[in-house]
């Protein structure tokens, strides 16, 4: 992982000796998966600097030997979940032998991340977090080309497809796929439907299919 | 809800609702079990109020299609004005059971699931479709849309302008419901 280091070392003879070592125990990863689990189990409000250290038993300037604000500790949790995602939709849509059946299980799959991470999906798609401005790639691009590159490959497979935009067809697809996370992380719709969650994802896949 | 629309969903905590009340925490519980308490009767009441301000516009409507334009409009351009609301509206984090919000979100799907299956049952939409599937369809397309809208990182789906956004997404909308022209390609 590449991020953004502050200061690195305390000025020698500030820091105990144990100290030291607990302090060089912790290292970047471990500040954004707390992070992470803190945004995953309370929302992006409780991510705090005061609140990363005290579960990780530090003082709240350590997370400032890694990170030079907030700001960048956030972009690297915000890019982590789309690297996430990324890795999951190619490893799906690979499992699957890509096609049809792989964009189909892929679009399951996406689902199925935002229900099982709703923290933090919730915040990769409601945050300005800009990894870029860190130094960063963008996964967040990164994981929206490769639905588009889905969805263009499904089409070029359909005949009579090529009269619409593959581009359009890729945003609505993904609004139908984050309309659907979205609900479906709430609970409401299977509350209204008495459909439960992987039958309601196969019936709106089967939709999203059927369209493009 | 007016901290909620200033400062978004996080800042709804007892310390931040006291300050904002000038009163204790404490004050709070005297009104609420919980947090979760108070958060579903604002959410309940969010509820209430977009199922009036959406649904009362498309009852006015002449047709079906009619009415389904507006709702949609209307459904985005809440988002468009109250981006916080609506943030809080989709993802309001409850945890325990609430039927009286459960009821009002139920009700909101409902109406959306008749004004389609009365579109069919009047010839103005599809006669094989299915009014649940396309409720949802519709809600998905609303949330989604509305979502990217009001976005700081848009430009990750789509680079439209937000009119174009929505006009867009509304015809893909009504293009699952209306009935296909004859020759339509889809058709043969």
């Amino acid at each position: 992982m590449s991020v953004h280091t502050g200061p690195h070392e305390a000025p020698a003879g500030v820091a105990t000796l144990n100290e030291h070592r607990r302090r060089s125990r912790h290292c970047a990863e471990d500040f954004v998966t707390h992070a992470t689990c803190i945004c995953e189990r309370e929302g992006v409000g409780a991510v705090t600097a005061r609140r990363i250290a005290k579960e990780m038993g530090l003082s709240a300037m350590a997370l400032y030997r890694h990170f030079s604000s907030m700001e960048n500790l956030l972009a690297v949790v915000w890019n982590e979940g789309f690297a996430q995602l990324l890795a999951v939709m190619n490893v799906t849509s690979e499992s699957q032998g890509g096609g049809l059946e792989g964009f189909r299980a892929t679009l399951r799959a996406y689902v199925r991340f935002g229900i099982e991470n709703p923290g933090l999906y919730q915040f990769m798609f409601t945050a300005g977090a800009r990894p870029e401005d860190f130094g960063l790639e963008n996964y967040g691009l990164d994981a929206m080309q490769r639905l588009r590159e889905m969805v263009a490959v499904v089409r070029r497979s359909e005949e009579g497809a090529a009269e619409r935009s593959s581009e359009m067809d890729a945003v609505f697809v993904w609004f139908l796929l984050h309309g659907l996370t979205t609900v479906a992380i709430s609970g409401q719709a299977q509350k209204v439907s008495g459909l439960d969650v992987d039958e309601l994802i196969d019936r709106t896949t089967q939709r999203i299919l059927d369209a493009i | 809800m007016t901290l909620c629309e200033r400062e978004g969903p996080e800042a709804l905590t007892a310390r931040r609702l006291a300050q904002e009340t000038r009163r204790s925490p404490m004050a709070l519980y005297r009104h609420f079990e919980s947090m979760d308490g108070l958060i579903a009767a604002a959410w309940g009441e969010l509820h209430r109020r977009v199922n009036h301000r959406v649904w009362s516009a498309a009852e006015q409507a002449e047709s079906p299609t009619e009415a389904f334009r507006i709702l949609f409009r209307e459904f985005v351009h809440f988002a468009l004005r109250h981006p916080h609301l609506f943030r809080f509206l989709i993802t309001a984090p409850l945890r325990g059971h609430h039927p009286d919000v459960d009821r009002e979100q139920a009700e909101g799907f409902r109406r959306l699931r008749d004004l389609i299956q009365r579109g069919v049952r009047l010839g103005a939409f599809r006669p094989d479709l299915d009014p649940r599937d396309e409720a949802f369809r519709a809600l998905f397309l609303m949330i989604g849309s509305a979502t990217l809208m009001i976005s700081p990182r848009r430009e990750l789906v789509a680079r439209c302008r937000t009119d174009v956004i929505l006009e867009a997404t509304l015809q893909e909308a009504l293009a699952g419901l209306l009935p296909r022209p004859v020759g339509d390609p889809v058709l043969s």
